[in-house]
């Protein structure tokens, strides 16, 4: 329903196109650049593709034909544009030089925001962001933003089959990695 | 059990990420902001104009201008090249199973045209028959025969060649019309042979047996039997087959020659993605640097795209030092190929092939082909991996090998003035390994 509306109103030549543009910062701004963060891992570079998606949105807003969910339209912009951040020569590098200094930018950033507890939902937390790329996007996509397999599949042009692999895997590593980390078993 | 807590995911993670808000006003204001920059009309024409794609275009360009990998266009001058040089020339490996004895070169002048007959005598002093397709490079030694022959060294390729029989001699004879004449003590001990098989030299000499012929006997020689010297004449070719090093130079000169033409002619006419080249327009433009055959085959498919800015990288960009190899040189082909390593825009390689034509004494462009890298196993070596990572801003260190997924990675360290970083390389197919564990 709520997507319908905003159908109508992102349409060509409407007059209220910069409103409809600032309902959907409103909207989404927050859960699309706490997604980003869970991608990046880092909050000025979270800050700045968040920026880049919803200036690409803007730019195609007429685009938008509505046939498919506007969520899942905002979305696939999001996690397109991440990913090509995350292949870019300048992620790999700050990448690596955490990897190197052995010091870990989520917990960094972690460590700003709000004290860090043992807890059983903190050590999960932990666990996803210490997940391999491949891993933590099926996990990021389905369990947290909770998007469908399809869904899932389509935003990262995956078979289904793949997904399904990749999250039975992905679990794999994250129980490993909680048991490690010290959650109960 | 860790499906269960994975169901809960959607609302325990948020309050991890963070317990307060963190998409602000501030981050409005500046998406307000960059969208005021755009100046984004409100009514747009039917192709939609994007930021992002003209972004990374730009950065493409950028990166192919200020890249560090020793891109083609920045080829052409030789003394920039050291790469080339480096190469060119392997230490010959001498081993004693051929023998040069009685070869000989003979000099002839007259009022018309001045001549160098290079006679070969290869004898097999094995005990068994040498199979492989012997070449022959011939060196000049000395500047005046080097100015003379226009070239330092050429190459000697017999057109059909059996197995010579352990203790058989061959003989191969080769003529080089000079530009200038040179003096008999110019001839002595300046021109060496090396035979070659397999682009390895294993043998080589130089010749010690000198005729000299006087200008009369030539012209003799011409009245008594004119027709058929102009008939021999005829079907000789000009024998100067170019070294390795210089047919490498002559394929970047002419890769670069095309790039800017298409830079001129994007100029010229203001082609880009809304006015797309036409081949009809464009392509005359290019008849300097390539065949007609590249012409119809190549640059009528690449020239309505090539100025889409859509961050496609159309031309080759070889990398020089590793895997670039010339593979066969004649008076009139030179045949290539070399891999562009992975980048960030495409994270696989690609191999490309290229066959150079002599068309009116121009090198001209006859065929280029690209083939991905993505099923190649290229076992690249530590040191290829390496070349392919340094640039001329950083110093890279070899770290380790690590095995992902069945797969060599080389992993280095890369110092620049960022500080360090690691990186990996797929020894398959160049590709650049982000998820190292």
């Amino acid at each position: 329903m709520e997507n319908d509306n905003l159908s109508a109103m992102y349409s060509k030549n409407t007059p209220n196109r910069e409103d409809a543009f600032n309902q959907l910062m409103d909207m989404y701004g927050e859960e699309i650049k706490r997604l980003i963060f869970s991608f990046v891992k880092n909050w000025p570079q979270a800050e700045d593709l968040t920026q880049d998606v919803f200036v690409t949105l803007y730019t195609k807003l007429e685009t938008f034909r509505g046939e498919s969910n506007i969520r899942s339209w905002i979305y696939s912009i999001a996690i397109n544009r991440t990913k090509d951040y995350l292949k870019s020569w300048h992620f790999r590098k700050m990448q690596v030089t955490d990897k190197f200094k052995n010091e870990s930018t989520t917990e960094k950033n972690a460590v700003e925001l709000h004290v860090i507890s043992n807890s059983e939902d903190h050590l999960l937390y932990k666990s996803v962001l210490q997940l391999p790329l491949k891993y933590r996007e099926v996990i990021l996509i389905h369990y947290y933003k909770e998007f469908t397999i399809r869904e899932t599949s389509e935003f990262l042009s995956l078979k289904e089959a793949t997904v399904k692999t990749r999250l039975s895997r992905a679990r794999k590593l994250l129980h490993e990695q909680f048991i490690k980390l010290g959650g109960e078993r | 059990m860790m499906e269960e807590r994975l169901k809960k995911l959607s609302t325990s993670m948020d309050p991890e990420i963070s317990k307060v808000q963190v998409f602000t006003d501030k981050d409005k204001q500046q998406i307000l902001t960059r969208i005021r920059k755009l100046s984004v009309p409100q009514v747009r024409s039917k192709r939609p104009r994007t930021l992002l794609p003209r972004l990374l275009t730009a950065a493409l360009f950028s990166g192919i201008i200020f890249s560090t990998y020793v891109y083609f266009d920045k080829e052409p001058v030789p003394q920039t090249q050291p790469n080339v040089q480096i190469k060119q020339e392997e230490p010959p490996v001498i081993i004693q199973n051929v023998s040069g004895l009685g070869s000989s070169v003979e000099y002839s002048s007259n009022s018309e045209q001045k001549k160098l007959k290079i006679s070969l005598l290869i004898t097999n002093k094995s005990d068994s028959p040498i199979k492989n397709k012997l070449k022959y490079r011939v060196t000049f030694l000395n500047s005046s025969l080097v100015k003379a022959t226009g070239s330092e060294s050429f190459i000697i390729e017999p057109p059909m060649q059996s197995a010579i029989e352990s203790g058989d001699t061959i003989s191969i004879s080769k003529e080089i019309i000079l530009s200038q004449g040179v003096a008999k003590e110019e001839l002595e001990n300046a021109i060496k042979i090396e035979t070659i098989s397999d682009s390895k030299a294993f043998h080589s000499f130089v010749i010690d047996s000198i005729e000299y012929e006087e200008t009369k006997q030539i012209e003799k020689d011409k009245a008594e039997v004119p027709q058929q010297q102009k008939e021999e004449k005829k079907e000789e070719p000009v024998p100067v087959v170019v070294s390795e090093g210089e047919a490498k130079q002559i394929l970047n000169r002419n890769l670069a020659d095309i790039k800017q033409t298409l830079i001129n002619s994007e100029k010229k006419n203001n082609w880009n993605s809304e006015n797309p080249a036409t081949y009809e327009v464009a392509g005359p433009d290019f008849k300097p640097y390539v065949t007609e055959r590249f012409s119809n085959q190549v640059l009528k498919t690449l020239l309505p795209k090539y100025f889409c800015g859509c961050d496609i990288g159309f031309l080759p960009r070889i990398h020089q030092e590793v895997r670039f190899k010339v593979n066969g040189i004649t008076e009139d082909t030179i045949e290539f190929s070399g891999i562009e390593p992975a980048s960030d825009m495409n994270n696989v390689g690609s191999q490309w092939r290229f066959k150079l034509v002599k068309e009116n004494n121009e090198w001209k462009m006859d065929q280029w082909d690209e083939l991905t890298l993505q099923q190649a196993n290229l076992e690249l070596t530590k040191e290829e991996a390496g070349k392919l990572l340094s640039t001329e801003t950083n110093t890279v260190g070899f770290h380790k090998e690590i095995q992902i997924n069945g797969t060599n990675v080389y992993v280095f360290t890369v110092k620049d003035e960022n500080g360090e970083n690691i990186f990996g390389v797929d020894t398959r197919n160049t590709s650049l390994v982000y998820d190292i564990e």
